[in-house]
């Protein structure tokens, strides 16, 4: 009888998620996995490689993005808080391939879908796999064809993201995200398939083509389809708006296994079972968060309790409210406590998917009362992706980071931790915190970046 | 820090007290309960299978009227599965098992090397280190071989990590190497192992330190988080730790040459502690003048030499620190043997314990003429490489508790075994490599000895090991050039092999997987009831 509830409730969810993308024309969602991984493998079975030879080229691919910590890449870090400018360019020659290298003003960095930069590095690929070599290079030709992929995505001029009101200053110079007219840069509209279905058929025909040049492996010809077949396919792929409809697609196209979609921006519709992808890496177990040099350990002793507590803890019991700086009616503000609950939804793609609705419309009251929408994980290390500092000096790998912001008017001290959340592997989530006179850290915002 | 050397001096100086004792062992299975390490003889195997060919002569003996008729093996509760000789093998092999479940095995080949080279040899037809599914472990099959910079002669470097599916290897061509550093992702398909940097390290192109010494392959070998690679530079005389968080970028992080770790002597291989905060380097030294360390320390028993290992505190290496520096924390003296190869610790009933792998006997490495050989049994010491075991429950004092002492090994017997190796140079009747079954829970230790084959022995009393099986596979008549006993110049027609590599127990299918260096991989089955034993885990890394 309870699981029957449950069921119940987590139908009702999955409906209200699903009609929620419908009509949000905004919705944040996926050029992920989706693309990286499903198209890429699809194609590559397409082109003629063998089961193996398609998923080396679609695992590698898909690794580049958000959510492994060998590659993990956020502009708030490498543009903001650390200005490594090294990061700067390995996320530019990954997702945002242009003639003009960083640092460099945006104006002078456009990207061109296919173009020379993205094409480039490909050809390289496809050259390094000659001599006998194709068998082991099919993983850097599938992370060729990332930056490739991504040129389409992020056509035009990157943008900057603009986190000043919170005292986060950026190097413009090294800054990237998607461009402006393409959806907000803090959300993954530029990589929604459904938005930009002419997009997604070109660069899947440029990765096609780039596919039937690759070497023979072992001398083994390989048998393609013709693209006019392969491109027939396409329009329902570009069309699907859930994790449902997508799954449904990669089904019917011969791709049974679909959990390469959880994690991804899209909401998961109707009849989505969510499970963990097993292509992932696995995450390595990180060091206790102390262990990040030069950081007081109060205050990452703070933010270990704060964070333990929000992402061990049902959510519906809000334990973690002590820990959020109260307003002058001394209750925490709503609008951070309605974030604090929507970044710990399952369904990441739904709360995006909301948080894009007109305000008072787009918080569902439902969504964040209902204890199945929530993993209770049984520790911090288990609700997280672990990063690493970008700089110059090697890093432990940590849950979570922490740096210094500047202090606020009122010469109190701020500063913000980064982490990523395993159910949301797109974004790095900034949960900024002060110290006021003569009291403990508070919580006083969340800001996010949609990462690659 | 000076306290800490003279106890581990003085510990050494202990230990040689027992290692000058001299010999009185009968080499035979009797052991009295009271021998000293010194005269400790590992016992032969009690009893083998009916159908084995067991040894005709000393515990690991080829006496040389048998290398003159053509030595046609031996075994003892080690069968052959399967073997695939292909073009030969070097110094180094590893084994792993994917995500699908299929394993495979990958063994280093001699690469081009104008020192090295065989006039004799014949043409390489697939060089660099081979892909070998041994799904069935019956009918291995090579898939294709790796040809990448390092692949090509990674020499002792070859090494899987079980935690992150990689494999690794750094440039040894020839043993004197290069910068570069070669890492596969294999967790997906071990059979396509897919290339994911092929780069130089501390070079200044890789985002890391630049060293004072620039980095030369040789050896080398994973923390078993799989985050760091150590380079043992033979010939750059300098230890190397190398990040591999992101492995598309691996980046030099630390390194420390031999001069600061107080010896003159080389480096070459190494392990590293479950937690990563400990590795454990050698001092490939006592091998003479010419080879750049001091004279073997034969006459003068006072005189440590400078052959051994190291313990060394790697916490801000594991930890990421800036600037992160490696700090000495003992220096243990082998003087029993020289040309240190490598180290394992390992634990045996929570209680920690390290085993050190020489490469040269007391007399250091050997001559055509055996005189390191003879002028070691002179001095009563041990005359061929073996493996030394230490309990390391302080680690700032290691104290020496056994060593793998076969017949040919003991003093007593120096008259029997020289005139099969007269003529021979280097290793002969020596150890190179050994592997635990679980480090964790170690129970057997397999050994590589060059012309003695593959032994495996019970540890579960460290103090005592015991030999349960070996496998002397049989002369190879035209070995390929990958073999590095064909391109040293010491193959000889009906001769045995060369039995060198690392060793991997596979616990769910009691096999031991090897290469020897003509007969190429060999896949090995425990004869029933020999290993595992009842004590015996799995292990959820690789053995070294």
């Amino acid at each position: 009888m309870k699981r029957a509830r449950c069921t119940q409730r987590r139908s009702r969810l999955a409906t209200l998620a699903f009609l929620a993308a419908l009509a949000t024309p905004l919705a944040c969602a996926g050029f992920e996995a989706d693309v990286h991984f499903g198209l890429t493998l699809w194609l590559a079975r397409q082109a003629g490689f063998a089961p193996g030879e398609a998923e080396a080229v679609a695992l590698a691919n898909q690794r580049l993005d958000a959510g492994s910590v060998e590659y993990m890449a956020s502009p708030l870090q490498f543009a903001c808080l650390a200005r490594f400018a090294p990061g700067a360019m390995d996320a530019q020659a990954r997702h945002y391939p242009s003639e003009s290298r960083v640092p460099a003003d945006v104006q002078s960095r456009p990207v061109v879908p296919g173009g020379v930069p993205a094409l480039s590095q490909v050809g390289a690929a496809l050259r390094r796999a000659e001599g006998g070599k194709a068998a082991f290079m099919l993983g850097e030709f599938g992370r060729s064809l990332h930056s490739l992929q991504d040129s389409w995505a992020h056509r035009g001029l990157p943008s900057v993201p603009n986190w000043s009101h919170h005292g986060i200053e950026c190097d413009a110079r090294l800054a990237m995200a998607a461009p402006l007219d393409r959806g907000a840069p803090s959300s993954h509209a530029a990589n929604l398939t459904w938005r930009w279905p002419a997009d997604v058929e070109e660069m899947a025909r440029t990765t096609y083509q780039q596919m039937l040049r690759y070497p023979k492996v072992h001398g083994s010809p390989r048998q393609a389809a013709p693209w006019e077949q392969v491109r027939q396919a396409l329009p329902a792929f570009s069309g699907a708006r859930t994790k449902s409809a997508k799954s449904d697609w990669f089904v019917a196209n011969g791709i049974s296994d679909t959990s390469f979609l959880d994690g991804i921006s899209l909401p998961d519709g109707p009849t989505w079972k969510a499970v963990r992808w097993k292509g992932r890496r696995d995450i390595p177990t990180p060091q206790p968060p102390a262990a990040q040099p030069g950081v007081e350990a109060d205050l990452v002793g703070f933010y270990t309790r704060f964070l333990t507590d929000w992402l061990t803890t049902p959510p519906l019991e809000k334990r973690w409210l002590p820990a959020l700086a109260a307003t002058a009616g001394r209750k925490p503000d709503a609008a951070l406590v309605d974030q604090l609950m929507g970044w710990r939804l399952r369904d990441h793609g739904a709360y995006l998917a909301l948080e894009s609705q007109p305000h008072s419309a787009g918080r569902s009251p439902s969504l964040h009362r209902n204890s199945a929408a929530f993993e209770v994980f049984q520790s911090l290390n288990g609700a997280v992706l672990p990063i690493v500092m970008e700089g110059s000096k090697p890093s432990p790998i940590l849950p979570f980071l922490v740096f210094p912001l500047p202090p606020a008017s009122d010469e109190n001290q701020r500063a913000i931790a980064l982490l990523k959340l395993l159910d949301a592997p797109y974004d790095t989530l900034g949960v900024i915190a002060e110290k006021r006179a003569a009291s403990s850290w508070k919580i006083t915002s969340v800001i996010s970046s949609a990462d690659y | 820090m000076h306290s800490y050397k003279a106890l581990a001096i003085a510990a050494s100086l202990s230990t040689l007290t027992l290692a000058g004792c001299g010999g009185g062992s009968s080499g035979t299975a009797a052991i009295p309960p009271d021998v000293s390490v010194a005269d400790y003889v590992v016992p032969r195997v009690p009893s083998c299978a009916p159908d084995d060919r067991p040894e005709t002569a000393l515990q690991g003996q080829v006496p040389a009227a048998l290398r003159e008729s053509g030595f046609g093996g031996f075994n003892c509760n080690l069968k052959l599965v399967s073997q695939l000789q292909g073009e030969g093998a070097s110094w180094s092999s590893a084994t792993y098992t994917d995500r699908k479940g299929q394993t495979c095995f990958y063994h280093a080949t001699m690469g081009e090397s104008p020192a090295l080279n065989n006039p004799a040899a014949p043409p390489r037809m697939n060089p660099g280190v081979p892909v070998i599914n041994i799904t069935n472990p019956a009918q291995p099959v090579r898939v294709s071989s790796l040809t990448s910079t390092a692949m090509l002669d990674p020499w002792e470097s070859l090494r899987v990590n079980l935690a992150r599916g990689l494999l690794a290897a750094d440039n040894g061509v020839g043993g004197v190497g290069g910068p570069e550093i070669d890492l596969y992702d294999i967790t997906s398909d071990c059979t396509a192992p897919q290339l994911l940097a092929s780069v130089p390290v501390g070079t200044g192109t890789d985002g890391g330190i630049v060293p004072a010494t620039k980095p030369l392959g040789h050896e080398g070998g994973f923390s078993p988080d799989g985050f760091t690679y150590y380079v043992g530079g033979f010939y750059s005389q300098t230890y190397y730790a190398v990040d591999l968080t992101v492995p598309t970028r691996p980046k030099l992080i630390s390194a420390i040459s031999m001069a600061d770790l107080g010896l003159g002597s080389l480096p070459h291989g190494l392990s590293v502690s479950q937690d990563g905060t400990r590795a454990y380097f050698v001092s490939a030294g006592n091998v003479g003048t010419a080879a750049g360390s001091t004279q073997p320390p034969l006459d003068n028993p006072n005189a440590t030499g400078d052959n051994g290992f190291f313990v060394i505190d790697t916490s801000e290496v594991q930890n990421r620190r800036p600037n992160a520096q490696m700090h000495r924390i003992a220096t243990v003296p082998v003087r029993n043997g020289s040309a240190a190869q490598h180290t394992i610790p390992f634990s045996v009933a929570g209680k920690p314990y390290l085993v050190e792998v020489d490469e040269g006997g007391s007399g250091g490495i050997q001559d055509p003429s055996a005189t390191g050989v003879k002028a070691a049994c002179n001095a009563g010491m041990t005359p061929f490489p073996l493996a030394h075991i230490y309990d390391m429950s302080s680690e700032a004092t290691p104290r020496l508790i056994s060593e793998l002492r076969l017949e040919t090994h003991a003093v007593e017997n120096c008259g029997k075994v020289i005139p099969d190796i007269l003529g021979l140079s280097t290793f002969t009747y020596g150890s190179h490599y050994c592997s635990v079954d679980n480090r964790e829970n170690a129970t057997a230790l397999a050994c590589s000895y060059f012309n003695s084959g593959v032994r495996v022995f019970d540890i579960r009393n460290p103090a005592k090991p015991k030999e349960i099986a070996y496998y002397n596979p049989a002369s190879v008549q035209a070995p390929g050039a990958g073999s590095a006993h064909l391109m040293f110049g010491q193959h000889r027609a009906g001769g045995p092999d060369w039995c060198a590599s690392r060793l991997d127990f596979d616990f769910d299918r009691r096999l031991l997987t090897t290469a020897c260096q003509d007969n190429g991989l060999l896949v090995l089955a425990f004869g029933n009831g020999t290993w595992p034993f009842p004590e015996s885990t799995k292990a959820v890394e690789i053995g070294n």
